[in-house]
């Protein structure tokens, strides 16, 4: 999209035309759900946050600086909307494992190359509290201080909130080279199970039936 | 030799998860809500929310507006009841009735023996007459004849001349103007006297002068007023003992919204079981059941009453709690209904749950400079409260077929006793949905 051309529909959206309102909306939705979806937990919370992020757009266009790049500033809304968010979750969410953070003993990642849904997947997986950490530090790239004020947590927090969040991802990256293997131990467990549970059932039956 | 480690997988995140602006395409769907918050209309969530806070506020309304009604409608009931033992007690004994109806009418005829002497003297002896041959009779019959009948057969003794009338003005201007060659008549047809009489008496009324017109009253009346009570009480009476209370199974599920102390801090959760309603009259009924529940909640620190922090300062305490409850609830209402027509019907009720704790998870997290881990404890049913939890809902019922009717209830939930570990006051509101089952339909048939 052109600089000329975003500057009219900026224009429009401030005029309050809805046409140009849904121009400007499918013009950033790729980019505005790529960073939601990785601080939220699922695509419905991400499209929840986007569309409340765009209403921020839409409603603070007039306080938009034309001086800077627009996408960082639609960007920035993204960031601290998905962080109000979850905010209140931030501090409550019932976090299980906390003592699963221990060292594993892997120093070394493998060299494999994992596609960008195996890794929202993965970081989708950690709770609301470690994942916001860890998208403002490792990807966002702010520091423990700068995120403890944002969150309204002590940095302290934040850090073992990281901590925890790259010990979870490690173990799943670590796991997902070995899925083949997990896949089939998976399967035989399951075979298993059922064969049990319908030795079970034909004994009951045949209990019943006396 | 981590810190690089760690670094690699920060790298490997952010450079898997940057430049995916096109990995998503555009949904006519998200734009759809968009519009919605454009045009300030609530989100899902929010419109789901206010209905179950519209609903408990109209259930809390209706409770309250139908509470005096009920109450002053319960004293009515009361009044009705008192009534109803006297008239049980009556029924079998309605010679003594007739006793106290001889005396009336004799005076009655007394008078009317002041005006017609010759006759009333041949009326006399056929009274002493009837009574021998029929007094026999009087204390067996009563049972076995259906009221009207009962009522002239009653009144044999007492005015000779009307055996078998059934309209007691024609009875009292018989008594004045019938010569005493009718009497023989209606004796001899004991059976089905009432025909002969209602003609000689068609006949004879326009005879009959203004004084004996004065007398009918006090005749009539005396003999009326008993046939209207028993047939009041009857009707009221054989429902319940002809069919017996109804009994009716019902499915309920429901959102439920808690909170502790007001429900400005909510959350959301459910709520299913099964309910069985006694319904021991048209009005009231006794509802009982089984619903499992999971409770989740927020309290702050004071909220929440731990033994272990008695004495310690509130800075000592958590800031917050979150807990998720799953509950066995066990009420016993009573129900009112106060509206019930064609399809639908209305009823208000109130009573007592018992909450029993099947597991009880609690996180507890502290103020970020006081330097205390945030833990979790987890209790399995250690605590049962009885009876200990005030239940107020109402109830609107639409019925499907003779079998089943579809029920919608907006409830609420408040402690008197405090609920779980923390003795937190938690109270829970909602809105029931379910389809409630007619037992006595599938048992009558066979």
């Amino acid at each position: 999209m052109g600089e000329a051309e975003l500057q009219q529909l900026i224009a429009g959206c401030l005029q309050q035309s809805r046409k140009d309102q849904k121009m400007l909306y499918k013009a950033f939705y790729g980019f505005a759900m790529s960073i939601c979806l990785r601080y939220a937990g699922n695509r419905y919370e991400a499209a929840e946050i986007m569309n409340q992020g765009f209403l921020k757009v839409f409603t603070n266009l007039h306080k938009y600086d034309t001086g800077r790049p627009f996408i960082a500033w639609v960007g920035r809304i993204m960031m601290n909307t998905s962080v109000d968010y979850y905010r209140s979750n931030l501090k409550l969410s019932l976090n299980d494992d906390l003592d699963a953070a221990e060292d594993i003993g892997h120093d070394e990642l493998p060299d494999q190359k994992l596609n960008y849904d195996d890794l929202l997947s993965m970081i989708q997986q950690l709770p609301n509290a470690y994942r916001t950490v860890f998208n403002l530090f490792a990807i966002e790239g702010f520091s423990h201080e700068e995120i403890a004020t944002q969150l309204g947590i002590s940095t302290g927090t934040s850090k073992s909130n990281l901590f925890k969040a790259r010990e979870k991802l490690k173990i799943m990256v670590l796991n997902s080279g070995r899925l083949p293997d997990n896949g089939s131990e998976d399967i035989r467990h399951k075979i298993i199970a059922i064969g049990a549970i319908s030795v079970g059932i034909s004994h009951l039956i045949e209990l019943i039936m006396r | 030799m981590k810190g690089k480690n760690e670094n690699k997988l920060d790298q490997l995140f952010k450079d898997g998860l940057s430049g995916s602006e096109d990995h998503f395409a555009f949904r006519e769907e998200d734009w759809a809500s968009m519009e919605r918050l454009l045009d300030n209309k609530p989100s899902k969530k929010a419109v789901i929310r206010r209905i179950i806070y519209y609903s408990a506020a109209i259930a809390a309304l209706l409770l309250l507006a139908v509470g005096l009604f009920f109450f002053n409608r319960s004293d009515k009931a009361k009044n009705e009841l008192a009534v109803k033992p006297k008239t049980k007690t009556g029924a079998p004994a309605p010679v003594r009735k007739d006793i106290d109806q001889n005396g009336q009418s004799i005076k009655d005829k007394d008078s009317v023996r002041n005006i017609n002497p010759g006759t009333e003297n041949l009326a006399k002896n056929d009274i002493n007459s009837n009574k021998d041959k029929t007094g026999s009779t009087l204390g067996i019959t009563p049972g076995k004849h259906n009221q009207q009948n009962n009522i002239p057969v009653d009144q044999n003794p007492v005015n000779p001349n009307v055996p078998g009338n059934k309209t007691t003005k024609d009875s009292a201007d018989k008594n004045k103007t019938v010569p005493p060659v009718d009497n023989n008549n209606n004796n001899n047809n004991a059976v089905d006297p009432s025909k002969i009489a209602s003609k000689t008496d068609k006949t004879q009324n326009n005879l009959a002068d203004n004084t004996t017109n004065t007398k009918q009253p006090d005749t009539a009346g005396s003999v009326t007023t008993p046939v209207q009570q028993t047939k009041k009480d009857k009707p009221s009476l054989k429902p319940i003992l002809r069919t017996g209370p109804r009994f009716t199974l019902a499915i309920l599920a429901a959102p439920d919204l808690n909170a502790v102390n007001s429900f400005n801090r909510n959350q959301v959760g459910t709520n299913f079981g099964v309910q069985l309603g006694i319904h021991l009259s048209k009005k009231f009924s006794i509802s009982t059941g089984a619903s499992y529940a999971v409770k989740p909640y927020q309290a702050s620190g004071s909220q929440y009453n731990s033994i272990a922090w008695q004495g310690k300062s509130s800075t000592d305490l958590p800031n917050y709690i979150t807990a998720n409850c799953k509950v066995l609830d066990i009420p016993l209402n009573l129900n009112y209904q106060f509206y019930a027509k064609g399809k639908n019907k209305f009823a208000v009720g109130s009573g007592l749950s018992s909450y029993i704790m099947l597991r009880e998870n609690y996180h507890f997290e502290f103020a970020d400079g006081s330097g205390k881990p945030s833990y979790d404890i987890q209790v399995d049913g250690r605590n049962q409260h009885w009876l200990g939890v005030l239940n107020l809902n109402a109830t609107y019922e639409r019925r499907i077929n003779s079998k089943f009717s579809t029920i919608i209830q907006p409830y609420m939930k408040l402690p008197i006793t405090g609920i779980g570990v923390g003795r937190v006051d938690l109270r829970s509101t909602g809105v029931a949905v379910g389809v409630s089952w007619n037992i006595n339909s599938a048992l009558r048939p066979k």
